[in-house]
């Protein structure tokens, strides 16, 4: 079973996204910010990982940055709530530019949310 | 005095020589009885010589005269080159006030105790559009057309009558129409009785001070409702994740057709309505945040300079130099403000253990299609005159090998801890959004510099100009 690590602030954000995941019969571990995140990956290292990019206790872009230190290959999916206009569309801009990365913007539906993940994690050629 | 000659007329001097009076008594007094003496000695001689002795005491009146003459006669000489002396200090001054009043930056004008104009400097011809035979002579009061300045017409009035000094600005027009924003200070010129000889009117073009204040007031506006709208939306979109994918779960448990199902299928189209919402209140905040207007330059570098003088370490010595002709870029002044201080912040640290002078400067120049050819980073810029910032230190320099990946998110040669990488790629963005294109050149132990290439812009003109890199 595949394993997803989910780094989101927002409780509920958080929890729908864990019930449409273990629904979709993934395994899921969540964590509620970066730092717990990037410790959570040690202990039990996921094979994607879903992470909001603008969070309080260390910013997404740096628990990216993080995390690709760990596994280079990491296949990742940034989510944002749009947030002050321009620092996230930097964000994204520069999540887009690390490794197997997808981005999706808030609020997602959950075909989009699945057929991202199964894109990223079954890469076409 | 009001005649219209080449030369620009000295302003009245405050004072007179004082040693007249001297010279009305060596002219009048003494010199004459030198030489009604000297006249008597001869009619002496000729009197000893062809009558007989008994005029004799007329002769010991004349040497006796001529004896006391001649010490104030010395004196005089003295005093006379003296005077010849202080004449020509005092022209030397006149002549150094004349020129420096022609010369200022700022307008005078100077109007006799009425209000005619006696006297306007080059720079009020230039600044006003108005030359100097247009207006010598007329009454300052009909200077002005009469619909802007009736409010401080009276205070001329005043002025002219009681010499009641005063500042104030006031919209004038310019010989061509536009108006002039200007500062003026008025003061009245006295003789040593307080009589009023003169006005003298000092004024500044403030119009594009002006012009950038309204700007600037009118873009912070805009930037607050942007960033409001902008956390407002981050919020609601969070809230809406949760709104739809509970209820799309939910209803994957309801039987389809259910009344249940259809209740939530409606909820889901509220919900997406919502959503579409957001997005436009997104897009708002996004266009508002990344407006740029025609702006100069100098302005937004010159607040960032202030503020690197006084966070940089002594041992960095800042130099800044701006062009003396300036175009405005169409620029966020924000952004390039950030622009600035990311690129003066890694040059200052590029210089952290052996100090150095950083040199900012800022030029307009052209580009042509040479520049552009020989120039790889330059290929982005259409040719034409450009604003060109460039930041040169003299720290550690950058290796080759490191040159292609400078603008890389996340590069960073720094220590960890010591900086996300960031900076600079942020920098790249910035120029991206400004059309402009930026070069590096760089010697290893000798220093860096960073050459920031942006396109300007004719006029100031109110509509802000839309980024072409973002939506």
């Amino acid at each position: 079973m595949t394993r997803i690590l989910i780094i989101e602030d927002e409780r509920q954000v958080r929890e729908v996204l864990k019930q449409i995941l273990e629904k979709a019969g993934y395994e899921v571990d969540t964590a509620e910010d970066g730092r717990t995140g990037v410790e959570q990956f040690r202990r039990c290292p996921a094979e994607l990982v879903i992470t909001d990019i603008l969070m309080p206790n260390k910013n997404g872009l740096e628990t990216i940055e993080e995390l690709i230190g760990l596994n280079p290959e990491l296949p990742m999916i940034a989510i944002s709530g749009g947030g002050p206009g321009e620092k996230a569309q930097f964000a994204l801009d520069v999540a887009k530019m690390c490794g197997a990365m997808r981005v999706l913007a808030k609020p997602f539906s959950r075909k989009e949310i699945l057929e991202t993940i199964t894109e990223i994690l079954n890469p076409k050629g | 005095m009001a005649q219209a000659t080449d030369s620009p007329h000295p302003p009245p001097l405050a004072t007179r020589p004082r040693s007249q009076p001297y010279l009305v008594i060596f002219f009048l007094i003494f010199l004459p009885a030198v030489v009604v003496t000297t006249l008597y000695d001869v009619f002496d001689i000729f009197v000893t010589w062809v009558w007989n002795d008994e005029l004799w005491y007329l002769d010991e009146l004349a040497s006796m005269l001529l004896l006391c003459a001649l010490p104030f006669m010395t004196y005089m000489t003295y005093h006379l080159f003296q005077l010849n002396r202080a004449l020509r200090l005092d022209e030397e001054a006149m002549r150094r006030l004349a020129t420096a009043v022609s010369q200022t930056a700022e307008m005078v004008l100077i109007t006799d105790p009425s209000g005619h104009v006696l006297y306007v400097n080059p720079s009020f011809e230039h600044v006003t559009g108005y030359p100097r035979h247009e207006v010598l002579g007329t009454n300052v009061l009909h200077l002005a057309s009469d619909g802007h300045h009736q409010n401080w017409r009276h205070k001329i009035v005043q002025a002219l009558a009681t010499g009641t000094p005063f500042r104030q600005r006031f919209p004038a027009p310019r010989r061509d129409g536009q108006i002039l924003h200007t500062d003026i200070t008025w003061s009245a010129v006295r003789d040593e009785k307080g009589k009023i000889t003169s006005h003298v009117v000092v004024g500044r073009d403030m119009t594009r001070e002006l012009e950038w204040g309204n700007h600037l007031k009118k873009s912070q506006k805009l930037e607050a409702i942007g960033t409001l709208a902008g956390g407002i939306a981050h919020d609601f979109n969070n809230i809406l994740t949760a709104i739809l994918s509970y209820t799309e779960l939910t209803m994957d448990d309801l039987e389809v057709p259910s009344l249940a199902h259809d209740n939530l299928n409606e909820v889901m189209i509220a919900a997406n309505r919502a959503k579409e919402l957001v997005k436009q209140l997104l897009t708002f905040s996004r266009r508002s945040e990344q407006k740029r207007f025609p702006i100069p330059l100098s302005i937004p570098l010159k607040e960032t300079i202030s503020l690197l003088q006084a966070i940089l370490p002594d041992k960095i010595i800042l130099e800044a130099s701006f062009s003396t002709t300036e175009n405005w870029v169409a620029a966020d002044a924000a952004r390039i403000q950030q622009m600035v201080m990311n690129l003066c912040t890694n040059a200052a640290e590029s210089m952290e253990k052996t100090g150095g002078t950083l040199r900012v400067a800022l030029q307009e120049v052209m580009v042509d299609q040479e520049m552009i050819h020989n120039n790889a980073p330059l290929t982005k810029l259409h040719p034409g005159p450009h604003m060109r910032l460039s930041i040169q230190d003299q720290g550690i320099g950058i290796p080759p090998a490191n040159r292609d990946r400078l603008f890389e998110p996340f590069f960073t040669t720094k220590s960890v801890g010591k900086g996300s990488g960031l900076g600079l790629s942020v920098v790249h963005g910035i120029i991206q959004t400004h059309e402009g294109a930026i070069t590096v050149e760089s010697t290893e132990g000798l220093g860096s510099t960073f050459q920031v290439f942006l396109p300007t812009v004719q006029k100031m003109a109110d509509q802000p100009i839309e980024s072409t890199q973002r939506s």
